[in-house]
Protein backbone atom coordinates (compact mmCIF):
# COMPACT_ATOMS: atom_id res chain seq x y z
CA UNK A 1 0.00 0.00 0.00
CA UNK A 2 1.20 3.14 -0.98
CA UNK A 3 1.14 5.88 1.78
CA UNK A 4 3.27 8.33 0.53
CA UNK A 5 0.88 11.21 -0.16
CA UNK A 6 1.33 13.72 -2.80
CA UNK A 7 1.53 16.49 -0.62
CA UNK A 8 4.61 14.88 1.07
CA UNK A 9 6.84 15.85 -1.68
CA UNK A 10 6.57 19.76 -0.14
CA UNK A 11 5.83 18.86 3.43
CA UNK A 12 8.70 16.90 3.76
CA UNK A 13 11.31 19.99 2.28
CA UNK A 14 8.90 22.27 4.11
CA UNK A 15 9.88 20.63 7.08
CA UNK A 16 13.64 19.73 6.95
CA UNK A 17 14.10 23.80 5.12
CA UNK A 18 12.58 25.19 7.83
CA UNK A 19 14.75 23.38 10.56
CA UNK A 20 17.91 23.99 8.44
CA UNK A 21 17.69 27.71 8.29
CA UNK A 22 16.72 28.08 11.17
CA UNK A 23 19.67 26.50 12.21
CA UNK A 24 22.06 28.09 9.49
CA UNK A 25 20.65 31.50 10.17
CA UNK A 26 20.75 31.10 14.27
CA UNK A 27 18.19 34.03 14.82
CA UNK A 28 18.10 35.42 18.23
CA UNK A 29 14.74 34.07 18.85
CA UNK A 30 14.97 30.81 16.99
CA UNK A 31 11.70 28.89 18.33
CA UNK A 32 8.63 31.21 15.98
CA UNK A 33 9.61 29.50 12.94
CA UNK A 34 9.46 25.62 14.52
CA UNK A 35 6.84 26.02 16.33
CA UNK A 36 4.47 27.50 13.30
CA UNK A 37 5.67 24.57 11.06
CA UNK A 38 4.61 22.22 13.74
CA UNK A 39 0.95 24.37 14.14
CA UNK A 40 0.98 23.54 10.00
CA UNK A 41 1.33 20.44 10.06
CA UNK A 42 -0.69 19.64 13.31
CA UNK A 43 -3.54 21.32 10.93
CA UNK A 44 -3.03 19.66 8.44
CA UNK A 45 -3.48 16.66 10.03
CA UNK A 46 -6.39 17.63 11.70
CA UNK A 47 -7.94 19.11 9.09
CA UNK A 48 -8.39 16.62 6.66
CA UNK A 49 -12.11 16.51 7.14
CA UNK A 50 -13.29 19.91 7.39
CA UNK A 51 -14.91 21.53 5.47
CA UNK A 52 -12.79 24.84 3.60
CA UNK A 53 -9.58 22.61 4.30
CA UNK A 54 -8.05 25.03 2.23
CA UNK A 55 -8.67 28.27 4.57
CA UNK A 56 -6.99 26.80 7.56
CA UNK A 57 -4.25 25.31 5.78
CA UNK A 58 -3.27 29.10 3.97
CA UNK A 59 -4.23 30.88 7.78
CA UNK A 60 -1.58 28.44 9.08
CA UNK A 61 0.66 28.92 5.93
CA UNK A 62 0.74 32.85 6.58
CA UNK A 63 2.07 32.76 9.60
CA UNK A 64 5.12 30.08 8.95
CA UNK A 65 5.81 32.35 5.79
CA UNK A 66 6.03 35.26 7.70
CA UNK A 67 7.82 34.03 10.49
CA UNK A 68 10.43 32.19 7.85
CA UNK A 69 10.80 35.69 6.08
CA UNK A 70 11.73 37.40 9.10
CA UNK A 71 14.75 34.96 9.42
CA UNK A 72 15.44 35.88 5.49
CA UNK A 73 13.32 36.94 2.52
CA UNK A 74 14.21 33.98 0.25
CA UNK A 75 13.34 31.60 3.06
CA UNK A 76 10.04 33.15 3.12
CA UNK A 77 9.69 32.64 -0.74
CA UNK A 78 11.16 29.25 -0.20
CA UNK A 79 8.01 28.63 2.12
CA UNK A 80 5.43 30.62 -0.45
CA UNK A 81 6.17 27.77 -2.23
CA UNK A 82 6.28 24.43 -0.36
CA UNK A 83 2.86 26.20 1.21
CA UNK A 84 1.62 26.62 -1.83
CA UNK A 85 2.58 22.87 -2.86
CA UNK A 86 1.10 21.54 0.07
CA UNK A 87 -2.26 23.43 0.05
CA UNK A 88 -2.64 22.44 -3.64
CA UNK A 89 -2.17 18.63 -3.60
CA UNK A 90 -3.84 18.66 -0.73
CA UNK A 91 -7.14 19.73 -2.74
CA UNK A 92 -5.88 17.71 -5.65
CA UNK A 93 -5.27 20.38 -8.43
CA UNK A 94 -1.43 19.35 -8.67
CA UNK A 95 -1.98 16.75 -10.68
CA UNK A 96 -1.47 16.59 -14.02
CA UNK A 97 1.48 18.51 -16.31
CA UNK A 98 -0.16 21.72 -16.98
CA UNK A 99 -1.20 22.13 -13.46
CA UNK A 100 2.58 22.11 -12.83
CA UNK A 101 3.42 24.12 -15.62
CA UNK A 102 1.01 26.37 -13.34
CA UNK A 103 2.42 25.97 -10.47
CA UNK A 104 5.85 26.78 -12.11
CA UNK A 105 4.57 29.80 -13.67
CA UNK A 106 3.48 30.88 -9.93
CA UNK A 107 7.29 30.29 -8.20
CA UNK A 108 8.51 32.80 -11.36
CA UNK A 109 5.53 35.45 -10.42
CA UNK A 110 6.41 35.23 -6.91
CA UNK A 111 10.30 35.24 -7.45
CA UNK A 112 9.69 38.42 -9.16
CA UNK A 113 7.69 39.36 -6.17
CA UNK A 114 10.35 38.31 -3.72
CA UNK A 115 13.25 40.46 -6.07
CA UNK A 116 10.77 43.47 -6.31
CA UNK A 117 10.17 43.70 -2.39
CA UNK A 118 13.82 42.78 -1.79
CA UNK A 119 15.06 45.77 -4.14
CA UNK A 120 12.73 48.02 -2.28
CA UNK A 121 13.76 49.85 0.61
CA UNK A 122 9.85 50.52 1.44
CA UNK A 123 6.81 48.91 1.22
CA UNK A 124 4.69 51.52 -0.61
CA UNK A 125 6.74 50.92 -4.16
CA UNK A 126 6.59 47.28 -4.43
CA UNK A 127 2.44 47.49 -3.49
CA UNK A 128 1.89 50.43 -5.60
CA UNK A 129 3.43 48.21 -8.73
CA UNK A 130 1.59 45.23 -7.35
CA UNK A 131 -1.55 46.74 -7.62
CA UNK A 132 -1.36 48.39 -10.86
CA UNK A 133 -0.77 44.93 -11.87
CA UNK A 134 -3.65 43.53 -10.43
CA UNK A 135 -6.17 46.52 -11.74
CA UNK A 136 -4.59 45.85 -15.55
CA UNK A 137 -5.05 42.16 -15.23
CA UNK A 138 -8.84 42.70 -13.91
CA UNK A 139 -9.62 45.18 -16.07
CA UNK A 140 -8.64 42.96 -18.68
CA UNK A 141 -10.77 39.91 -17.59
CA UNK A 142 -13.44 42.23 -16.79
CA UNK A 143 -13.52 42.89 -20.58
CA UNK A 144 -13.13 39.65 -21.65
CA UNK A 145 -15.79 38.07 -19.64
CA UNK A 146 -18.06 40.73 -20.81
CA UNK A 147 -17.66 40.18 -23.86
CA UNK A 148 -17.89 35.92 -23.32
CA UNK A 149 -21.20 36.71 -21.90
CA UNK A 150 -22.68 38.91 -24.57
CA UNK A 151 -20.89 36.00 -26.98
CA UNK A 152 -23.33 33.06 -25.11
CA UNK A 153 -26.43 35.14 -24.55
CA UNK A 154 -27.12 35.56 -28.17
CA UNK A 155 -25.24 38.65 -28.97
CA UNK A 156 -22.70 39.30 -31.48
CA UNK A 157 -19.24 39.88 -29.35
CA UNK B 1 -17.99 35.05 -10.84
CA UNK B 2 -18.91 34.60 -6.92
CA UNK B 3 -15.63 34.02 -4.17
CA UNK B 4 -16.61 30.91 -2.55
CA UNK B 5 -16.52 30.92 1.30
CA UNK B 6 -12.89 29.79 1.60
CA UNK B 7 -12.09 32.26 -0.97
CA UNK B 8 -13.99 34.98 0.67
CA UNK B 9 -11.49 34.34 3.99
CA UNK B 10 -8.72 33.80 1.90
CA UNK B 11 -9.42 37.86 0.60
CA UNK B 12 -9.90 38.80 3.93
CA UNK B 13 -6.60 37.49 5.68
CA UNK B 14 -4.97 38.48 2.22
CA UNK B 15 -6.45 42.33 3.25
CA UNK B 16 -4.95 41.79 6.47
CA UNK B 17 -1.60 41.19 5.76
CA UNK B 18 -1.72 44.17 2.95
CA UNK B 19 -2.61 46.61 5.60
CA UNK B 20 -0.10 45.24 7.96
CA UNK B 21 2.27 45.83 5.69
CA UNK B 22 1.54 49.07 4.56
CA UNK B 23 1.00 50.11 8.35
CA UNK B 24 4.13 48.25 9.89
CA UNK B 25 6.12 48.86 6.17
CA UNK B 26 7.21 45.62 6.66
CA UNK B 27 8.41 43.84 3.73
CA UNK B 28 7.87 40.37 4.37
CA UNK B 29 4.13 41.20 5.16
CA UNK B 30 4.04 42.27 1.50
CA UNK B 31 5.43 39.14 0.43
CA UNK B 32 3.16 36.84 2.09
CA UNK B 33 0.19 38.96 1.05
CA UNK B 34 1.13 39.36 -2.23
CA UNK B 35 1.92 35.80 -2.71
CA UNK B 36 -1.69 34.93 -1.48
CA UNK B 37 -3.08 37.66 -3.66
CA UNK B 38 -1.48 36.23 -7.01
CA UNK B 39 -2.34 32.76 -6.23
CA UNK B 40 -5.72 33.61 -5.70
CA UNK B 41 -5.99 35.34 -9.12
CA UNK B 42 -3.64 32.75 -10.71
CA UNK B 43 -6.68 29.95 -9.59
CA UNK B 44 -9.27 32.42 -11.50
CA UNK B 45 -7.64 32.61 -14.26
CA UNK B 46 -7.35 28.95 -14.46
CA UNK B 47 -11.11 28.34 -13.47
CA UNK B 48 -11.89 31.04 -15.62
CA UNK B 49 -10.21 28.83 -18.58
CA UNK B 50 -12.10 25.65 -17.62
CA UNK B 51 -15.13 27.53 -17.35
CA UNK B 52 -14.60 28.65 -21.40
CA UNK B 53 -13.28 25.36 -22.36
CA UNK B 54 -16.83 23.78 -21.15
CA UNK B 55 -19.13 25.97 -22.40
CA UNK B 56 -17.77 25.92 -26.02
CA UNK B 57 -18.44 21.93 -25.82
CA UNK B 58 -22.10 22.59 -24.78
CA UNK B 59 -24.48 21.23 -27.60
CA UNK B 60 -28.39 21.86 -26.93
CA UNK B 61 -31.10 19.95 -28.50
CA UNK B 62 -34.63 20.31 -27.41
CA UNK B 63 -37.67 18.26 -29.30
CA UNK B 64 -40.99 19.24 -28.36
CA UNK B 65 -44.23 16.73 -28.14
CA UNK B 66 -45.83 18.87 -30.45
CA UNK B 67 -45.12 21.73 -32.48
CA UNK B 68 -48.46 23.70 -31.71
CA UNK B 69 -50.66 23.29 -28.60
CA UNK B 70 -53.34 24.54 -26.82
CA UNK B 71 -53.21 27.14 -23.96
CA UNK B 72 -53.68 25.22 -20.51
CA UNK B 73 -52.68 21.51 -22.20
CA UNK B 74 -49.32 19.97 -21.16
CA UNK B 75 -46.76 19.23 -23.29
CA UNK B 76 -43.51 17.09 -23.40
CA UNK B 77 -40.26 18.41 -23.60
CA UNK B 78 -36.97 16.44 -23.79
CA UNK B 79 -33.59 18.45 -24.14
CA UNK B 80 -30.41 16.56 -24.49
CA UNK B 81 -27.13 18.62 -23.69
CA UNK B 82 -24.17 17.45 -24.33
CA UNK B 83 -20.76 18.82 -22.54
CA UNK B 84 -16.96 17.98 -21.79
CA UNK B 85 -16.39 18.21 -17.94
CA UNK B 86 -13.14 18.93 -16.97
CA UNK B 87 -11.66 17.94 -13.92
CA UNK B 88 -12.46 19.82 -10.72
CA UNK B 89 -14.95 21.61 -12.10
CA UNK B 90 -18.48 20.60 -10.99
CA UNK B 91 -21.26 22.02 -13.46
CA UNK B 92 -25.08 21.75 -13.10
CA UNK B 93 -27.51 22.49 -16.03
CA UNK B 94 -30.59 24.07 -15.50
CA UNK B 95 -32.96 23.83 -18.27
CA UNK B 96 -35.34 27.27 -18.59
CA UNK B 97 -38.87 26.84 -19.53
CA UNK B 98 -40.65 29.72 -21.39
CA UNK B 99 -41.90 32.49 -19.34
CA UNK B 100 -45.59 32.14 -18.51
CA UNK B 101 -45.05 28.51 -18.61
CA UNK B 102 -46.06 26.17 -15.62
CA UNK B 103 -43.76 23.03 -14.80
CA UNK B 104 -45.90 20.10 -14.29
CA UNK B 105 -43.59 17.78 -13.63
CA UNK B 106 -40.09 15.90 -14.53
CA UNK B 107 -36.18 17.61 -13.63
CA UNK B 108 -35.30 20.40 -14.87
CA UNK B 109 -32.29 20.61 -12.97
CA UNK B 110 -29.24 18.05 -13.86
CA UNK B 111 -25.97 17.17 -11.84
CA UNK B 112 -23.55 16.36 -14.07
CA UNK B 113 -20.14 14.17 -13.00
CA UNK B 114 -16.79 16.57 -12.85
CA UNK B 115 -13.85 15.02 -14.70
CA UNK B 116 -16.05 12.80 -17.62
CA UNK B 117 -15.36 13.26 -21.02
CA UNK B 118 -18.14 14.48 -23.74
CA UNK B 119 -21.17 13.25 -21.95
CA UNK B 120 -25.12 13.30 -23.11
CA UNK B 121 -26.99 14.45 -20.04
CA UNK B 122 -30.86 13.84 -20.76
CA UNK B 123 -33.64 16.19 -19.59
CA UNK B 124 -37.75 14.97 -19.72
CA UNK B 125 -40.40 17.53 -17.75
CA UNK B 126 -43.71 18.37 -19.09
CA UNK B 127 -45.33 22.27 -19.25
CA UNK B 128 -48.19 23.89 -19.06
CA UNK B 129 -48.51 27.10 -21.28
CA UNK B 130 -50.57 29.72 -19.34
CA UNK B 131 -51.01 32.26 -22.53
CA UNK B 132 -50.89 31.90 -26.36
CA UNK B 133 -48.61 33.12 -28.65
CA UNK B 134 -45.45 32.50 -30.60
CA UNK B 135 -43.22 31.26 -27.09
CA UNK B 136 -39.22 30.70 -26.85
CA UNK B 137 -37.40 28.88 -24.40
CA UNK B 138 -35.07 30.95 -22.11
CA UNK B 139 -32.01 28.76 -22.88
CA UNK B 140 -30.25 26.87 -20.31
CA UNK B 141 -28.29 27.64 -17.38
CA UNK B 142 -24.84 26.60 -16.25
CA UNK B 143 -23.27 26.95 -12.75
CA UNK B 144 -19.64 25.99 -12.43
CA UNK B 145 -17.79 25.57 -9.45
CA UNK B 146 -14.49 24.60 -7.97
CA UNK B 147 -13.44 24.80 -4.66
CA UNK B 148 -12.83 28.56 -4.57
CA UNK B 149 -14.90 30.00 -7.51
CA UNK B 150 -18.87 29.39 -8.77
CA UNK B 151 -20.16 31.27 -11.71
CA UNK B 152 -23.23 30.90 -13.55
CA UNK B 153 -23.37 31.37 -17.28
CA UNK B 154 -26.84 31.77 -19.51
CA UNK B 155 -26.70 30.19 -22.58
CA UNK B 156 -29.50 31.99 -24.74
CA UNK B 157 -28.14 31.44 -28.33
CA UNK B 158 -30.49 30.41 -30.55
CA UNK B 159 -29.38 26.96 -30.57
CA UNK B 160 -30.33 27.11 -26.81
CA UNK B 161 -33.93 28.61 -27.29
CA UNK B 162 -35.15 27.26 -30.13
CA UNK B 163 -37.60 25.73 -31.16
CA UNK B 164 -40.18 27.91 -31.47
CA UNK B 165 -43.74 27.14 -29.20
CA UNK B 166 -46.60 27.77 -30.66
CA UNK B 167 -49.40 27.99 -28.24
CA UNK B 168 -53.03 28.42 -29.77
CA UNK B 169 -55.77 29.75 -27.66
CA UNK B 170 -58.31 27.75 -25.37
CA UNK B 171 -61.96 28.17 -25.41
CA UNK B 172 -63.56 29.30 -22.47
CA UNK B 173 -65.39 26.16 -21.10
CA UNK B 174 -65.51 27.26 -17.24
CA UNK B 175 -68.96 26.58 -15.66
CA UNK B 176 -70.61 30.42 -15.59
CA UNK B 177 -70.87 32.13 -12.35
CA UNK B 178 -73.79 33.98 -13.36
CA UNK B 179 -76.21 35.73 -11.69
CA UNK B 180 -79.28 34.22 -13.68
CA UNK B 181 -81.51 32.32 -12.52
CA UNK B 182 -84.46 29.73 -14.20
CA UNK B 183 -83.36 31.18 -17.35
CA UNK B 184 -84.85 34.50 -16.58
CA UNK B 185 -83.15 37.52 -15.68
CA UNK B 186 -84.34 40.63 -14.14
CA UNK B 187 -83.12 44.23 -14.85
CA UNK B 188 -82.12 45.56 -11.36
CA UNK B 189 -81.27 49.39 -12.92
CA UNK B 190 -83.32 52.44 -11.67
CA UNK B 191 -86.14 52.60 -13.71
CA UNK B 192 -89.08 54.59 -13.81
CA UNK B 193 -91.01 52.03 -15.05
CA UNK B 194 -91.62 50.11 -11.73
CA UNK B 195 -93.79 47.08 -12.18
CA UNK B 196 -95.87 45.09 -10.13
CA UNK B 197 -92.87 42.24 -9.90
CA UNK B 198 -91.10 42.70 -6.59
CA UNK B 199 -87.50 41.58 -6.50
CA UNK B 200 -86.23 41.46 -2.93
CA UNK B 201 -86.97 42.82 0.17
CA UNK B 202 -84.85 44.79 2.86
CA UNK B 203 -84.66 47.19 5.57
CA UNK B 204 -85.65 51.29 5.20
CA UNK B 205 -82.03 53.25 5.18
CA UNK B 206 -82.33 56.97 5.18
CA UNK B 207 -83.14 58.23 1.84
CA UNK B 208 -85.49 55.75 0.58
CA UNK B 209 -88.40 56.47 -1.60
CA UNK B 210 -91.12 56.05 1.31
CA UNK B 211 -93.73 55.08 -1.79
CA UNK B 212 -91.99 51.86 -1.88
CA UNK B 213 -92.54 50.63 1.69
CA UNK B 214 -93.89 47.32 2.19
CA UNK B 215 -95.76 48.28 5.17
CA UNK B 216 -97.96 44.97 5.58
CA UNK B 217 -94.65 43.39 6.33
CA UNK B 218 -93.25 46.47 8.27
CA UNK B 219 -95.84 46.26 10.67
CA UNK B 220 -95.82 42.21 11.06
CA UNK B 221 -91.93 42.95 11.91
CA UNK B 222 -92.11 46.10 13.48
CA UNK B 223 -89.38 47.50 11.20
CA UNK B 224 -89.66 49.60 7.92
CA UNK B 225 -89.37 47.07 4.92
CA UNK B 226 -88.44 48.80 1.38
CA UNK B 227 -89.58 46.66 -1.73
CA UNK B 228 -87.27 46.23 -4.98
CA UNK B 229 -88.81 46.18 -7.59
CA UNK B 230 -87.33 44.43 -11.31
CA UNK B 231 -88.76 44.56 -15.15
CA UNK B 232 -88.22 41.87 -17.09
CA UNK B 233 -86.09 42.15 -20.04
CA UNK B 234 -84.93 40.54 -23.04
CA UNK B 235 -81.66 39.01 -24.02
CA UNK B 236 -79.54 40.88 -26.28
CA UNK B 237 -78.17 38.57 -29.23
CA UNK B 238 -74.81 36.68 -29.85
CA UNK B 239 -72.05 37.35 -31.94
CA UNK B 240 -70.12 34.52 -33.28
CA UNK B 241 -67.58 35.25 -35.97
CA UNK B 242 -66.08 32.68 -37.33
CA UNK B 243 -62.52 34.08 -38.21
CA UNK B 244 -60.73 33.21 -41.50
CA UNK B 245 -57.75 30.71 -41.37
CA UNK B 246 -54.54 32.33 -41.71
CA UNK B 247 -53.34 29.46 -43.72
CA UNK B 248 -55.34 29.65 -46.72
CA UNK B 249 -56.13 32.28 -49.18
CA UNK B 250 -59.22 35.16 -47.94
CA UNK B 251 -60.45 38.34 -49.10
CA UNK B 252 -58.87 40.91 -47.40
CA UNK B 253 -61.89 43.00 -48.38
CA UNK B 254 -64.27 41.18 -47.43
CA UNK B 255 -63.09 40.52 -43.95
CA UNK B 256 -62.70 44.30 -43.64
CA UNK B 257 -66.51 44.75 -43.82
CA UNK B 258 -66.89 42.13 -42.04
CA UNK B 259 -64.82 43.41 -39.22
CA UNK B 260 -67.06 47.11 -39.38
CA UNK B 261 -70.51 45.12 -39.74
CA UNK B 262 -69.55 43.25 -36.51
CA UNK B 263 -68.08 46.91 -34.94
CA UNK B 264 -71.41 48.37 -35.85
CA UNK B 265 -73.68 45.78 -34.44
CA UNK B 266 -71.64 45.35 -31.46
CA UNK B 267 -72.15 49.44 -30.64
CA UNK B 268 -76.05 49.16 -31.44
CA UNK B 269 -76.39 46.28 -29.37
CA UNK B 270 -74.21 47.82 -26.28
CA UNK B 271 -76.38 50.76 -26.53
CA UNK B 272 -79.53 48.49 -26.30
CA UNK B 273 -78.87 46.06 -23.90
CA UNK B 274 -75.58 47.33 -22.13
CA UNK B 275 -73.92 44.36 -22.33
CA UNK B 276 -72.82 41.86 -25.27
CA UNK B 277 -71.25 38.31 -25.97
CA UNK B 278 -69.07 37.63 -28.57
CA UNK B 279 -67.90 34.17 -29.60
CA UNK B 280 -64.79 34.09 -31.58
CA UNK B 281 -64.26 30.65 -33.80
CA UNK B 282 -62.11 30.04 -36.55
CA UNK B 283 -63.37 26.81 -38.36
CA UNK B 284 -64.08 24.18 -35.57
CA UNK B 285 -61.77 26.03 -33.28
CA UNK B 286 -63.57 27.54 -30.45
CA UNK B 287 -60.78 30.82 -30.19
CA UNK B 288 -62.25 33.31 -27.43
CA UNK B 289 -65.64 34.04 -25.70
CA UNK B 290 -65.99 37.84 -24.32
CA UNK B 291 -69.13 37.14 -22.28
CA UNK B 292 -71.67 39.49 -21.39
CA UNK B 293 -68.90 42.61 -21.89
CA UNK B 294 -70.81 46.20 -20.49
CA UNK B 295 -67.40 48.56 -21.56
CA UNK B 296 -67.74 49.62 -25.03
CA UNK B 297 -63.67 50.76 -25.12
CA UNK B 298 -62.90 47.34 -23.54
CA UNK B 299 -65.68 45.35 -25.72
CA UNK B 300 -63.42 47.42 -28.82
CA UNK B 301 -60.37 46.69 -27.54
CA UNK B 302 -61.18 43.12 -27.62
CA UNK B 303 -62.22 42.85 -31.08
CA UNK B 304 -59.17 45.15 -32.02
CA UNK B 305 -57.45 41.87 -30.20
CA UNK B 306 -59.08 38.74 -31.65
CA UNK B 307 -60.20 40.18 -35.16
CA UNK B 308 -57.42 39.10 -36.72
CA UNK B 309 -57.21 35.09 -39.01
CA UNK B 310 -56.34 32.90 -36.59
CA UNK B 311 -54.55 29.51 -36.94
CA UNK B 312 -56.55 26.29 -36.82
CA UNK B 313 -55.35 23.40 -34.98
CA UNK B 314 -58.59 21.08 -36.04
CA UNK B 315 -59.77 20.99 -39.84
CA UNK B 316 -62.93 19.48 -40.62
CA UNK B 317 -62.45 18.90 -44.35
CA UNK B 318 -66.01 19.21 -45.64
CA UNK B 319 -67.14 17.01 -42.42
CA UNK B 320 -71.09 16.27 -42.94
CA UNK B 321 -73.24 16.87 -39.91
CA UNK B 322 -74.50 13.49 -38.37
CA UNK B 323 -77.74 14.94 -38.46
CA UNK B 324 -77.44 15.72 -42.43
CA UNK B 325 -76.43 12.28 -42.98
CA UNK B 326 -79.62 10.44 -41.23
CA UNK B 327 -81.37 12.45 -42.78
CA UNK B 328 -80.01 11.69 -46.52
CA UNK B 329 -79.70 8.07 -45.50
CA UNK B 330 -83.87 8.34 -44.59
CA UNK B 331 -84.58 10.66 -47.84
CA UNK B 332 -82.87 7.65 -49.77
CA UNK B 333 -84.99 4.86 -48.50
CA UNK B 334 -87.93 7.01 -49.20
CA UNK B 335 -86.85 7.86 -52.51
CA UNK B 336 -86.04 3.60 -53.13
CA UNK B 337 -89.52 2.72 -51.65
CA UNK B 338 -91.02 4.76 -54.41
CA UNK B 339 -88.97 4.07 -57.23
CA UNK B 340 -90.19 1.55 -59.35
CA UNK B 341 -86.82 1.83 -62.44
CA UNK B 342 -84.59 -0.84 -60.82
CA UNK B 343 -81.64 0.83 -61.76
CA UNK B 344 -82.63 4.18 -59.65
CA UNK B 345 -83.33 1.37 -56.64
CA UNK B 346 -79.91 0.56 -57.21
CA UNK B 347 -78.04 4.09 -56.95
CA UNK B 348 -80.52 5.08 -53.76
CA UNK B 349 -79.31 1.85 -52.37
CA UNK B 350 -75.66 1.90 -53.09
CA UNK B 351 -75.92 6.31 -52.16
CA UNK B 352 -77.59 5.10 -48.54
CA UNK B 353 -74.71 2.41 -47.98
CA UNK B 354 -71.91 4.71 -48.62
CA UNK B 355 -73.70 7.61 -46.29
CA UNK B 356 -74.11 4.71 -43.87
CA UNK B 357 -70.64 3.63 -44.11
CA UNK B 358 -69.77 7.14 -43.26
CA UNK B 359 -71.66 7.48 -41.00
CA UNK B 360 -70.49 4.87 -38.87
CA UNK B 361 -67.27 5.71 -39.14
CA UNK B 362 -67.58 9.54 -38.45
CA UNK B 363 -67.70 10.10 -34.73
CA UNK B 364 -69.51 12.84 -32.62
CA UNK B 365 -66.86 16.35 -33.13
CA UNK B 366 -65.32 17.33 -29.95
CA UNK B 367 -66.09 20.96 -31.66
CA UNK B 368 -69.79 20.48 -30.97
CA UNK B 369 -69.56 19.78 -27.38
CA UNK B 370 -67.32 22.61 -26.76
CA UNK B 371 -69.85 24.57 -28.91
CA UNK B 372 -72.81 23.71 -26.67
CA UNK B 373 -70.94 24.07 -23.10
CA UNK B 374 -70.09 27.62 -24.24
CA UNK B 375 -73.50 28.36 -25.39
CA UNK B 376 -75.10 26.86 -21.93
CA UNK B 377 -73.15 29.89 -20.02
CA UNK B 378 -75.12 32.45 -22.20
CA UNK B 379 -78.71 33.54 -21.96
CA UNK B 380 -79.96 34.21 -25.42
CA UNK B 381 -82.61 34.56 -27.70
CA UNK B 382 -81.26 35.19 -30.83
CA UNK B 383 -77.54 34.63 -32.20
CA UNK B 384 -75.80 35.85 -35.71
CA UNK B 385 -72.78 34.54 -37.34
CA UNK B 386 -70.63 36.29 -39.78
CA UNK B 387 -68.43 34.67 -41.97
CA UNK B 388 -66.23 34.68 -45.09
CA UNK B 389 -67.70 31.44 -46.45
CA UNK B 390 -64.73 30.89 -47.66
CA UNK B 391 -62.87 27.18 -47.41
CA UNK B 392 -64.42 24.79 -45.52
CA UNK B 393 -67.59 25.55 -44.08
CA UNK B 394 -68.67 22.22 -42.51
CA UNK B 395 -68.54 23.73 -39.13
CA UNK B 396 -71.27 26.22 -39.50
CA UNK B 397 -73.89 23.37 -39.56
CA UNK B 398 -72.14 22.47 -35.84
CA UNK B 399 -72.53 25.79 -34.36
CA UNK B 400 -75.73 26.33 -36.11
CA UNK B 401 -77.61 23.12 -35.26
CA UNK B 402 -76.92 23.21 -31.32
CA UNK B 403 -78.38 27.00 -30.84
CA UNK B 404 -81.37 26.03 -33.31
CA UNK B 405 -82.12 23.01 -30.94
CA UNK B 406 -82.55 25.60 -28.51
CA UNK B 407 -84.95 28.10 -29.73
CA UNK B 408 -82.63 30.32 -30.76
CA UNK B 409 -83.14 32.10 -33.83
CA UNK B 410 -79.63 31.99 -35.38
CA UNK B 411 -78.86 34.42 -38.68
CA UNK B 412 -75.53 33.32 -40.66
CA UNK B 413 -74.13 36.41 -42.47
CA UNK B 414 -71.85 35.93 -45.20
CA UNK B 415 -70.01 38.58 -45.96
CA UNK B 416 -68.92 38.93 -49.62
CA UNK B 417 -66.07 41.33 -51.67
CA UNK B 418 -68.33 44.14 -53.34
CA UNK B 419 -67.30 43.77 -56.97
CA UNK B 420 -68.10 46.11 -59.78
CA UNK B 421 -70.38 45.08 -62.14
CA UNK B 422 -72.24 42.77 -59.68
CA UNK B 423 -75.60 44.02 -57.96
CA UNK B 424 -75.42 44.51 -54.36
CA UNK B 425 -77.06 41.43 -51.95
CA UNK B 426 -79.18 42.85 -49.41
CA UNK B 427 -79.39 40.28 -47.11
CA UNK B 428 -82.01 39.60 -43.98
CA UNK B 429 -79.09 40.50 -41.80
CA UNK B 430 -79.14 44.07 -43.05
CA UNK B 431 -82.30 44.66 -41.54
CA UNK B 432 -82.17 42.89 -38.84
CA UNK B 433 -79.54 44.81 -37.18
CA UNK B 434 -81.45 46.88 -35.44
CA UNK B 435 -83.07 44.12 -33.44
CA UNK B 436 -81.72 45.57 -30.44
CA UNK B 437 -83.91 49.07 -30.99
Amino acid sequence: MNTFLPEFRFLVPLAAGIIAITAYVRPEIWYPAPALLLAFLGIYAVSRSWPDRGFYLVCSGVLLITAAGAMNLWAGLFTVWMVAGTVCSSHGILKNTPDFHSFLCFCGITTAVALLVKFSNHVVLPLSVLTAGFLIVLLVQSVRIYQFKKQYSGGVS
Amino acid sequence: MQLRRCTQGICLVNLLLISGALALDDPVLLLAGSTLAIAVLGQYLVFDSEVRKIASSVQCRRTLGRNMVRRGTSLMVTTRITLRGMPRVHVIIEELPPHKTLLMDGETIIDTVSGSPEQTYLCRYRIIPLIHGDLRFSGISLTFRNLFFSETLRLSRQTETGPVLSVLPAGLFQAPSSDSLEGTRDNRKASILSTVDVHSLREYQPGDDLRHVDWKISAKYNKMFIRKYSTPTSFPPLLIVDLPWCGAPYSEKAFAKMISEVTGMVTDTLQSFQHISILFISGPNIIHLIREEKNPAHCLAELKEWMHPAERSVHFYRMPDRNDLRSMIRHCENAGAQARDPRIRTVLETLKERYTGILYCQRNPAFAGQVTRTLSQLLLNNAYLFTLGCGDTSHIRHVVRPLRTCQIQVTVRVVEEVREGRPVRRDTFSAARGVGA
